[in-house]
């Protein structure tokens, strides 16, 4: 009869525990936290068609350049935007420069307005983070209200300008040739490094 | 008997509630955990602006455990706070205690952690965990210069935070093929469990060339386990937080990187939310984003344990 009780609760037991744990492999866990919106989509159309109409706003790298030494807090608040609130901005600029240097993860430019030479980085390999998606500050957080879908949108942002603007610009790149870019800046306000540009593309093209 | 008892019980709890709107301002903070000093500093810098708002507070810790953290949110209905600044130990799991507040009248703001219901809190002020992986896994591969093998850390896995820190990290890595995630596993976000589980990945691997870990406390243990076995300076370890024990550690060139968040910044906005709700405002917008900033060797000493200099 103990030996009967003894099976019989070990069996309630296990029954009760089999139904009360779910165990799920952990790649199905993160599945299940997936993106909802179609954001390659909503990437082709942001680059192809909202930017543009935002470029004309945008200063240029010289204009910023000189309005981040003279007085970096108006620069800061007049040209550069973000979703997240925090130090990290994005500014939106344009010009003309000539290239240099054709590395492996990045173009090196030197910019030239106003007798002012700026040497500039343009990223061409480590294209990531909110800088395209957010510069221009037409990206409105508040139509979204999944997390997930606000950074698969600057993933695609980023893909799409690797595979549609960067890979085919950097194979018909020499040294010497002048270019016309439009790009996004990230720049931290509380430690902004006014002389060191990293540009992130958006339009690109050989002059 | 039993229902004359019952109605005078209910009777007093009203008065109390009553009193309680009418007299004393009290805020509520529950936290998933105080098991650790990120989380701890995010109640006590809540409870601080909530004081000089003018209002009472008490700290509730949940224990990582979504049962005790109902028992909190049912202690903060009944004992008449008007206002719940809140860290989720569940985004799921945690949902129906803010629903449950919410019926009762009374806002939650979350701080730091989403529920997964925007229906729910009032507002959500979050750690940009994606963003901040992404800018960690990017300095990861050029310290890595894209090729070697590397294992992941994982925190609760019922929190958002923990995946969308693994999914920022793996937005990066993933484009790199000659990098290989050789182990994850999770961790829950606690120093010890991430000691053991390094110790017990490191058997089966021992020739990994860096670990990414979804929070500080992780990355010590991790680089714990690393020293115990004399691999510490050979293996790249990266954290997430900006916690004091890490801040000093990448001085010291321990810890290779970590994710900055600021839990003062997102601790006292909760509350200034809630005074403001209090007040009669209601235009939150749902999830406010705080940026994460990568802090390594080179930007250290911008930085302090849990923000900026």
């Amino acid at each position: 009869m103990r030996i009967l009780s003894a099976v019989l609760y070990t069996v309630s037991i296990g029954v009760l525990g089999y139904f009360s744990v779910e165990i799920k492999p952990l790649d199905q866990v993160q599945k299940s936290k997936a993106t909802k919106v179609d954001a390659p989509t909503f990437a082709r159309t942001f680059i192809q068609e909202k930017l543009p109409a935002t470029f004309d706003k945008a200063p240029s790298l010289g204009q910023l350049s000189e309005a981040l030494q003279q007085n970096p807090t108006q620069a800061f608040a007049q040209w550069s935007h973000a979703v997240a609130i925090g130090n990290i901005r994005y500014f939106m600029v344009k010009g003309t420069a000539v290239v240099t240097a054709i590395n492996e993860d990045e173009v090196l430019v030197t910019y030239q307005e106003a007798g002012k030479n700026i040497p500039v980085r343009l990223a061409t390999e480590f294209v990531y983070g909110n800088a395209i998606r957010d510069a221009a500050g037409i990206f409105d957080i508040k139509a979204f209200t999944n997390t997930n879908d606000i950074n698969a949108i600057a993933a695609a942002l980023n893909a799409y300008v690797k595979k549609e603007v960067i890979a085919p610009f950097k194979q018909q790149l020499n040294k010497g040739d002048t270019i016309a870019f439009v790009g996004a800046i990230e720049m931290n306000q509380a430690h902004a490094q006014v002389q060191d540009f990293t540009i992130l593309p958006i339009q690109l093209q050989k002059r | 008997m039993k229902k004359y008892l019952f109605l005078f019980l209910w009777a007093l709890l009203g008065c109390q509630q009553q009193q309680a709107s009418q007299g004393t301002k009290k805020m509520a903070i529950i936290v998933s955990t105080l098991n650790n000093p990120w989380f701890v500093f995010l109640a006590e810098k809540a409870a601080a602006k909530a004081q000089s708002l003018g209002y009472e507070t008490k700290i509730f810790d949940s224990q990582n455990n979504t049962a005790l953290e109902t028992d909190h949110f049912e202690n903060a209905i009944v004992s008449g706070y008007q206002a719940i600044l809140f860290n989720p130990t569940d985004s799921d799991g945690s949902v129906s205690n803010v629903l449950k507040a919410k019926d009762a009248g009374i806002p939650v703001f979350c701080m730091d952690r989403e529920v997964n219901n925007p229906a729910a809190a009032t507002a959500q002020i979050l750690s940009d965990s994606f963003s901040g992986s992404v800018a960690i896994a990017s300095y990861f591969v050029k310290q890595l210069h894209k090729k070697g093998k590397y294992v992941e850390i994982l925190g609760l896995v019922g929190d958002n935070n923990t995946w969308a820190r693994s999914k920022g990290f793996h937005s990066v890595v993933d484009n790199y093929p000659q990098l290989e995630m050789v182990a994850q596993q999770s961790a829950d976000f606690d120093r010890n469990k991430a000691m053991e589980v390094m110790e017990s990945i490191l058997q089966a691997h021992p020739n990994i060339d860096a670990v990414f870990c979804g929070n500080d406390a992780m990355a010590m243990g991790a680089y714990q386990a690393l020293a115990g076995v004399g691999k510490a300076k050979q293996v790249k370890v990266f954290g997430f937080d900006g916690a004091d024990d890490v801040v000093t550690a990448i001085k010291d060139g321990k810890i290779t990187a970590t994710g900055m968040q600021f839990p003062q910044t997102m601790a006292e906005m909760a509350a200034v939310f809630a005074d403001q709700y209090l007040k009669g405002k209601r235009d939150f917008a749902q999830k406010i984003p705080v940026a994460v900033e990568l802090v390594n060797a080179a930007t250290i000493e911008d930085y302090t344990a849990f923000g900026k200099k």
